[in-house]
């Protein structure tokens, strides 16, 4: 027996021993999720002029590498990312998982849509059952926009629920365009733009039209952790990207070289892309309540949650 | 008998303590979930849900990958006999592609069979024949001078010599090449799904994995993983372990 509760005790040590030794990030640093494409612009115009040391010149930012909003999530539960970028379902996803986190900002709206080789497909009635369609995620903003308009326009959210296939936007654009039985791809910007100037390709369903408005993109998320105990850093940041923003707006030739530079896109392209009228930068978060409804209806949330519990000011 | 007694000790031992850290509080469910939250999800994912016909979809996959590897590994015995220029062909592809990881291969394998069931069965064809011709063919070498040259005499020759000296001379390494091969299809099918999703219709165990990290359900992701481990053990001590006595230990050449 005393081997027993000898084993058991060594057992709890090995598992508990990381515990401990956690170091607290400093008060005055902030670790941001990097991520690159058009909707995160004016994170990449913030890191490049520098506006944070104007608002508070103690306050670091950090940037951490994460693969996906998935990955996003599960770093900032293990304490290791403070704030992250992404889609409003994503988000609600986790919210709803007993994540504690709430929206701060919002970033950018964004010309998204669904992308078909096949000539034959004109609309979502169109889609065949053998057709395969390229998204980044089950849960994702594009696989709810896609269920949003399947469920207003044949009447079932999850009609095309197994027919998709998950692959990271570059993927998903090469197979589409190759195209046999994977002919549609739900993407954003700039992928869209790419895909729509191949020959042969045509938008089948925009984002706007999927979710019969406008809606935010992409938005910024903060744990609990992270509003309580930087609620200042955290206020900075908002001011930083609103900053940011603004200079995008007033300083568009400065922003197309900063961009163009950390896109690797030559700057005659890059400004075609972002003349798009439906690629905003704002900080309002729209379609919110859209989401929170059409995800609650069809099962993705299973607690009631309210947009304004979620929106942190 | 005692052997169980101490293994069910261990996995109680575990249980303990795991629940021991849940109840600090110190985690997020999310990291931590509780065992009753794990054993509930899996409940529910396997009478409600979609896991069992995942797994047989999986399963059935493997299964079909090793019959084929079988297959092709006994004719590539029969032609390698015949013409050494082709055994040493088939050596040189098994030393280029045996440490190759199948999921390295699924980019490429995408572009040439597409996405889906062909993709992930060339995946598993991939990750079984190698290891299982190694061992095979290891096993082959290694057949006791008599018994080939009782079969000279006899005259046996083509697939009857492959039948009823050959095999059964070298069932030992055929039966831990077929292991070996098995263990690796089984996280190849896996990793394959969970890096690129559904391969068709509603997918195998490696999609209910990664739908259970998107949609951040930790709980069902744990009883994904139990399911995974109790197969691999089920297969590994009862399947191959049954196999193994009905074959060489009955034959006397391994215990």
């Amino acid at each position: 027996m005393k081997k027993w509760i000898v084993m058991i005790l060594i057992g709890l040590l090995v598992l508990t021993s990381g515990c401990a030794a956690q170091p607290e990030p400093e008060e005055k640093t902030l670790i941001l999720a990097e991520q690159y494409g058009l909707a995160y612009a004016p994170l990449q115009i913030l890191q490049a002029k520098n506006f944070l040391a104007d608002i508070d010149p103690d306050l670091k930012l950090e940037w951490a590498k994460a693969g996906n909003t998935t990955a996003i999530r599960e770093m900032m539960l293990a304490g290791k990312v403070d704030i992250g970028f992404m889609g409003i379902p994503p988000f609600l996803i986790a919210r709803d998982k007993g994540m504690e986190w709430d929206i701060f900002t919002g970033l950018s709206q964004a010309p998204v849509g669904l992308v078909s080789s096949n000539p034959a497909i004109q609309g979502l009635a169109d889609i065949q059952e053998s057709d395969r369609i390229a998204l980044p995620q089950p849960g994702s903003i594009q696989h709810i926009l896609l269920a949003i308009a399947a469920e207003r326009e044949l009447g079932d959210a999850a009609r095309f629920d197994q027919q998709l296939v998950t692959m990271k936007h570059p993927d998903g654009m090469s197979a589409m365009l190759a195209g046999e039985e994977l002919n549609l791809h739900f993407t954003s910007p700039p992928y869209i733009f790419m895909e729509l100037e191949e020959a042969g390709t045509h938008l089948v369903l925009s984002g706007t039209e999927a979710m019969g408005g406008p809606f935010t993109f992409i938005v910024g998320a903060a744990p609990k952790r992270v509003q309580e105990e930087k609620a200042e850093s955290l206020a900075a940041l908002k001011e930083g990207l609103q900053m940011a923003m603004d200079f995008m707006q007033d300083h568009p030739d400065e922003a197309l070289t900063i961009l163009s530079e950390r896109y690797e896109l030559e700057e005659e392209v890059l400004q075609g892309y972002l003349a798009n009228p439906e690629l905003v930068y704002s900080e309002s978060v729209e379609g919110l309540d859209t989401f929170i409804d059409f995800m609650t209806r069809n099962g993705y949330l299973d607690q009631e949650i309210t947009a304004e519990e979620v929106i942190w000011n | 008998m005692k052997r169980w007694r101490i293994y069910t000790g261990l996995i109680l031992a575990f249980c303990l303590s795991w629940q021991l850290i849940v109840w600090s509080g110190r985690y997020s469910p999310l990291i931590f979930p509780s065992l009753d939250a794990i054993g509930r999800s899996l409940w529910s994912d396997l009478v409600h849900g979609q896991l069992l016909s995942q797994l047989v979809f999986s399963l059935r996959l493997v299964v079909e990958g090793l019959l084929l590897s079988i297959a092709m590994g006994l004719g590539i015995a029969l032609i390698a006999r015949r013409f050494v220029v082709f055994r040493k062909g088939i050596d040189l592809l098994i030393s280029v592609a045996h440490p190759l990881p199948g999921v390295a291969l699924l980019p490429l394998v995408i572009l040439w069979v597409g996405i889906g069931e062909a993709a992930v069965l060339f995946i598993i064809l991939h990750s079984v024949l190698w290891p299982f011709l190694v061992s095979f063919f290891g096993a082959l070498d290694r057949l006791p001078i008599i018994h080939q040259e009782v079969a000279d005499n006899y005259e046996l020759k083509g697939w009857r010599r492959l039948i009823w000296v050959d095999l059964p001379g070298a069932f030992p390494g055929f039966l831990s090449g077929l292991k070996i091969g098995w263990s690796r299809a089984w996280r190849a099918l896996i990793s394959a799904e969970m890096i690129f999703g559904a391969t068709s219709g509603s997918g195998g165990i490696g999609w209910f994995m990664f739908q259970k990290r998107v949609f951040m359900d930790t709980a069902g992701l744990f009883g994904g993983l139990l399911v995974i481990i109790v197969i691999g053990v089920a297969m590994e001590s009862l399947v191959f372990r049954w196999l193994e006595r009905r074959t060489v230990v009955r034959w006397g050449m391994e215990r």
